[in-house]
């Protein structure tokens, strides 16, 4: 299945919002990123058809979302 | 043995806590927020677990609870984060050592400044004296919530809610009421508070928090690994992983926990029973003519101190330790309290309950006493 990882600033973030995702039904998995120019970095992976209610959640959630977002399969 | 040192550190601690410290050890040593593999974030949950069930019992969001290593590590990453140059800073004449050193090395490295607030019986006066101490240059008011010699309980809600009406940051040391004191940091009028693990929380030692209100900028005590932007140079600024720095005590965090979880569960029925304790305690001592008191024992929490009119305290901790039983004597840490006691010359035996003490171990302390006053007066 495809995927999108949505970088976020940490580990704790990334957890954060793998809680507000769960709440709206959203499944996804915390995973360190990759391709980040910053190095270790943090993603909240989704599938791909829900990433963009996703990343809407994640903004009013009040958790940042950090530079790229990454496709991956 | 009968173990009334429980201001100094809590014991026995729940099964629940020796569960999950011995069920971390033994089953995941991964380092949370490092690498991605299973076992690493499973560590990772459990810390997460942890922040969150912090951030429900305290009113606050789980990303500014900041795990620290105990109080004091908490109140130094407070204090040294918070002020800077030219800062006024203003405590209790009841505050422990780890609030007055820290500032005591900032003013002499003359950064800040700093005044101590004549702490009264009478909560309105105690008041009056905080606001007599602040400035227009005053940045921070930090106090104790109890001390830790005589157990009173401050006003710190006034105290907050002062501070709130001038703007001024307020700092709350929760070493001694942690556990039994109720907090919600987004109701009440404190913008931090500093916990241990290892006392009313009822955790391992080696645990403790610095947990905000809300995101303020403070500067890292610490920099070092974070587990994330590892190419930059610079300590990312962000919270708790920034103010973290460093491989974190995961069995001790998955420890603290479970502390929480049984104190906020039985916080109720541990107050009674320590409140019961304290009470039966002091009818008995009243008793005895040779010991005197020390503070308000009806605004306090289940920690009392007393003095002999000529011998140390050591001495009769010794004693009492001879009976199997364990207090402290001295001066727990706090020079400013003791000042203002005027206890200097003997420091004082304190007896702290805990929610396992019984009835007949408080009345076995009194008779340990009553004998010493027999023995030497």
């Amino acid at each position: 299945m495809k995927t999108k990882c949505i970088g976020v600033r940490s580990v704790t973030y990334a957890q954060k919002a793998q809680d507000v995702l769960n709440r709206y039904g959203i499944k996804s998995s915390v995973t360190k990123r990759s391709g980040a120019t910053t190095g270790c970095g943090w993603c909240v992976r989704v599938a791909y058809t829900q990433s963009e209610t996703a990343y809407a959640l994640l903004k009013n959630s009040g958790v940042k979302v950090t530079g790229e977002t990454y496709d991956l399969s | 043995m009968i173990y009334l040192d429980n201001a100094a550190s809590s014991h026995p601690k729940p099964a629940s806590v020796l569960r999950a410290v011995a069920r971390q050890i033994e089953g995941n040593g991964a380092n949370p927020g490092r690498s991605g593999h299973n076992l690493a974030m499973k560590a990772s949950q459990t810390v997460f677990s942890a922040r969150k069930t912090l951030a429900k019992s305290f009113g606050t969001d789980p990303e500014i609870v900041i795990f620290t290593a105990n109080t004091t590590d908490a109140i130094n990453r407070a204090l040294k984060g918070i002020l800077k140059q030219g800062d006024h800073v203003v405590i209790s004449d009841l505050e422990h050592n780890s609030v007055l050193r820290p500032l005591v090395a900032l003013k002499e490295r003359g950064i800040i400044t700093f005044d101590v607030a004549k702490t009264e019986r009478d909560d309105g006066k105690t008041l009056s004296n905080f606001s007599k101490c602040i400035r227009s240059e005053t940045k921070l008011v930090f106090c104790t919530h109890a001390s830790n010699v005589t157990g009173q309980i401050l006003p710190i809600h006034d105290i907050g809610d002062l501070c709130r009406k001038m703007g001024i940051l307020f700092g709350v040391d929760g070493a001694q009421t942690a556990g039994t004191e109720s907090y919600d940091l987004q109701k009440d009028p404190i913008d931090l508070i500093c916990v241990p693990g290892h006392k009313g929380l009822l955790g391992p030692q080696g645990t403790g928090a610095l947990i905000l209100s809300s995101a303020f900028r403070i500067t890292p005590l610490f920099e070092g690994g974070t587990g994330s932007d590892s190419l930059s140079e610079h300590q990312p600024l962000t919270y708790p992983e920034g103010y973290e720095s460093g491989t974190l005590n995961t069995p001790g965090i998955a420890g603290m926990e479970q502390g929480v979880l049984y104190t906020d569960r039985h916080k109720d029925e541990i107050r009674a029973r320590e409140a019961t304790l304290k009470a039966i305690f002091l009818e008995e001592l009243k008793k005895l003519s040779a010991f005197r008191i020390l503070g308000d024992t009806k605004n306090s929490v289940a920690t009392v101190s007393l003095v002999h009119p000529r011998d140390h305290s050591e001495k009769i901790a010794e004693w009492l330790n001879r009976c199997g039983i364990c207090t402290r004597g001295g001066y727990h840490c706090s020079a400013l309290a003791h000042r203002a006691l005027n206890t200097v010359e003997s420091g004082a035996v304190r007896i702290s309950f805990g929610y396992r003490n019984t009835v007949k171990e408080a009345v076995e302390c009194v008779k340990c006493l009553k004998k010493y006053q027999k023995y030497f007066g």
